[in-house]
This record gives C-alpha cells, sequence and structure tokens, in this order.
C-alpha cells in the first residue's frame, strides 16, 4: 500500500512490520517523532511491545542489551548526542554479538549547537562494530529497517539505519508499506542460539582473559581476541549475506532487484569496522 | 584460530567449577575452620551452613565438617564475616608452605 507519511513514521512502520518486542529509547530531535510513533503503537494495542521509557539512552541500549540476551527482537532509536552518550553499550551490543537494530537520526554534533542534519554523529561510531546503513528515501528507510533485523539476526551483529535528520526525518514522501504477510516470509521469528533462561543458566560477557580457557565441558573456549577476530572476520561475511538480504527482499516485494533501490543501497552500506580495510590474515 | 568452531561466538560461562579458571591462586588469606567452634561439627548436626549459605564462589559444603575447596576458594573472607561462633579465621597464606597449598 502506497502512502504518504514522513521519515520517522516510514521508521517506524518498518519497526512496526518486524514485531520487534523491546522498543526503549529517549527523545532527542529530530529523532522523537520516530519514538512517539512507536509508543502510539504500543499504546493502542497495534504492537505487542514492551515500550520501556528510560531516563538516558545509555539506559536506552542497555535495556534492549538485556532484552535482546533474553531472546527480544529490540529496537532503539536516537541522534547525535544521544548516540555519544550511549557510546559504551554501543561497543557492548556489538561485541556481545546482538542483532539489535538501531535508527541513527542523523544530526549535526556540536559545536557550534545545531539540530539540523550532518552524519558525524553515527560516522563517529564507526569502529564500534556495527554494520551501518544509509538510506537516501523513505522507501529505504522502511525497506531498510526490515532488512537490517534479517541480516543483523543472520550474522548477529548489531545494525544502525542511518537516515538524514529533518532533510529525510521530517518531509513528506509517498512510499510502499509491504504487507505484513510478505514481511512475516521474509523475517522469521527471532530464534537465537542462546537466550537467557532459568533452566540454562550461563553467565554472559564477564572478565574474558586473552588466552583461550577450557570451559566446565573441557572444551577449548575463545579467549579475548578470538572473539573479536571472529566479529572481524563476520562481518567481512556479512557482505555477502546482505546481498542475499536484498535478493530474498526484491522478492517477496515481487520486483527485481534493480527497482528496489537495491543498487544505491548497496552502494551505501557501510561496514563498520576499520579492520576491515586490512587484508585477512592467513589466520589468527 | 583454534577455537573457531567452538559452539559460542562470545564468552559464555556456565555454572559448574573452573569455567574462570583455578581462582585459588587469587587468594591472599586463606580461611581455616576452627572444628571446636563450628556448630554442625560440635553437635554433629546438620545446623547452621551460614558458610555455605554465604559463599560467592560455592565452594564450601553443606557436610559435617564443612569442606573449603581451596582450588577455587578466592579468600574474599566472607565466610569468615559471617560465622556466627566466629569459627572461621583468615591467616596470611604466605604462612603455608608449598606442601599445604591445597590441604584445609
Amino acid at each position: 500500500m502506497h502512502i504518504i507519511e514522513n521519515g520517522n513514521v516510514a521508521a517506524a512502520l518498518g519497526v512496526k512490520l518486524c514485531h520487534a518486542n523491546v522498543i526503549a529509547a529517549y527523545p532527542i530531535t529530530p529523532q522523537t517523532p520516530l519514538t512517539e510513533k512507536l509508543s502510539e503503537y504500543v499504546e493502542a494495542g497495534e504492537m505487542k511491545a514492551e515500550y520501556i521509557p528510560v531516563e538516558s539512552e545509555h539506559s536506552a541500549l542497555a535495556v534492549c542489551i538485556a532484552a535482546s540476551s533474553a531472546g527480544a527482537r529490540s529496537f532503539t532509536a536516537t541522534s547525535a548526542n544521544g548516540l555519544l552518550y550511549m557510546h559504551e553499550q554501543v561497543h557492548w551490543a556489538a561485541g556481545a554479538r546482538l542483532p539489535i537494530v538501531m535508527c541513527v537520526v542523523n544530526r549535526a554534533v556540536g559545536a557550534p549547537w545545531n539540530v539540523w542534519n550532518d552524519q558525524q554523529d553515527s560516522i563517529s561510531q564507526r569502529d564500534t562494530g556495527w554494520i551501518q546503513m544509509y538510506c537516501c528515501d523513505h522507501q529505504q528507510i522502511i525497506d531498510s529497517v526490515i532488512k537490517a533485523y534479517w541480516l543483523a539476526e543472520k550474522v548477529s551483529i548489531p545494525i544502525m539505519v542511518c537516515y538524514d535528520g529533518y532533510i529525510l526525518s521530517h518531509t513528506y514522501m509517498p512510499f510502499d508499506v509491504p504487507d505484513q504477510e510478505k514481511v512475516d516470509a521474509f523475517l522469521p521469528p527471532f530464534r537465537p542460539d542462546y537466550a537467557l533462561n532459568t533452566e540454562e543458566p550461563a553467565n554472559l560477557n564477564t572478565v574474558t582473559l586473552p588466552d583461550v580457557r577450557m570451559d566446565i565441558k573441557g572444551e577449548i573456549a575463545h579467549g579475548y581476541m578470538e572473539i573479536r577476530y571472529l566479529l572481524h572476520e563476520e562481518m567481512r561475511t556479512a557482505l555477502t549475506v546482505a546481498a542475499e538480504a536484498e535478493k530474498r527482499f526484491a522478492d517477496i516485494k515481487g520486483l527485481p532487484i534493480y527497482l528496489t533501490g537495491a543498487a544505491t543501497h548497496m552502494s551505501n552500506l557501510i561496514f563498520a569496522m576499520m579492520r576491515n580495510m586490512l587484508p585477512l590474515g592467513s589466520g589468527h | 584460530m583454534g577455537t573457531r568452531n567452538y559452539r559460542r561466538k562470545t564468552s559464555h560461562s556456565e555454572h559448574g567449577p573452573g569455567d574462570g579458571g583455578r581462582t585459588g591462586s587469587w587468594r591472599v588469606e586463606r580461611p581455616v575452620l576452627n572444628k571446636s567452634l563450628c556448630i554442625p561439627c560440635k553437635r554433629n548436626t546438620e545446623a547452621c551452613f551460614m558458610c555455605w549459605l554465604f559463599c560467592p564462589d560455592v565452594v564450601i559444603s553443606r557436610t559435617i565438617p564443612p569442606k573449603i575447596d581451596l582450588e577455587y576458594c578466592k579468600g574474599c573472607g566472607i565466610c569468615a564475616e559471617e560465622c556466627p561462633t566466629k569459627a572461621i579465621t583468615m591467616v596470611d597464606e604466605a604462612g603455608f608452605s608449598e606442601e599445604d597449598k591445597d590441604k584445609e
């Protein structure tokens, strides 16, 4: 169905179509209307999600990290200073390999104080281990949110879906909202390898030494370097998986791939690890 | 990378002895039990066990006498603090010889 709405609503509709289970966010211009919209969906019962108001962006992502560890599909959104305030947790989400999707409504970081568009906020997070997708219109915003969940859950890497504050977030444009059945066919329910539960308790991401260790089953478990190297390797693999996401998404929309914005989209896909630019060694 | 096929992608530990390594080597002071003051030992009854209840590393057994697994005891001293009869004292590790290292 084609509608005319603003970019923040496009993002909110994408999150709704993906059946996010937990939404935690703190309002910041120009992201505010996105989270307001999601709170309206939850309040109206259109979304069966837990909307958790928090006292800061740091807490917003901390809530998503906990929820995702327990197997919930989690969403947050922020801009500029809010993103920088959650920076510590941004690293954590990637290292813990939690497929959280976060919309970053790009806004300048002062000085000078400014609420308008600049992409330095998300660019400054490039080396945190998240995948970043940049959208150039409202169609890409809604499509990217849906594709982001599929890709994030496939490769266990969190994704920022970035779009320009005001230029996209507050302008109105016609775009297609995919049918719920099509999105459900594209995106299966989130089933992580392990989700926190009382039957099978575990201690996640505690102090990890540089060296490998023997776990209680006598298997050799990763040390810190192995965990980081694995993230690096799988970040590279994610590029291929992203192409697969584009193809599958084109299939469910019944469009040839060149009509889905995939080509421009792929070129806008930035894999946010500086070490990716280095050639991959023969082994660690 | 030798651990590439390990079943987890991240740092993931399960409950059980030794998933954090042999932490007994961290100990600076060793808990020493005086059986003549210990309630279950004195009465030969399953009673008290405050040391077992409070030990954060689960290295004290619920037995008569309570046994302390020195291979994993970090020497935090919570058992000595909680013992209602002061039957556990924390003693400087430097005073124990090499042969004593893992003996109670």
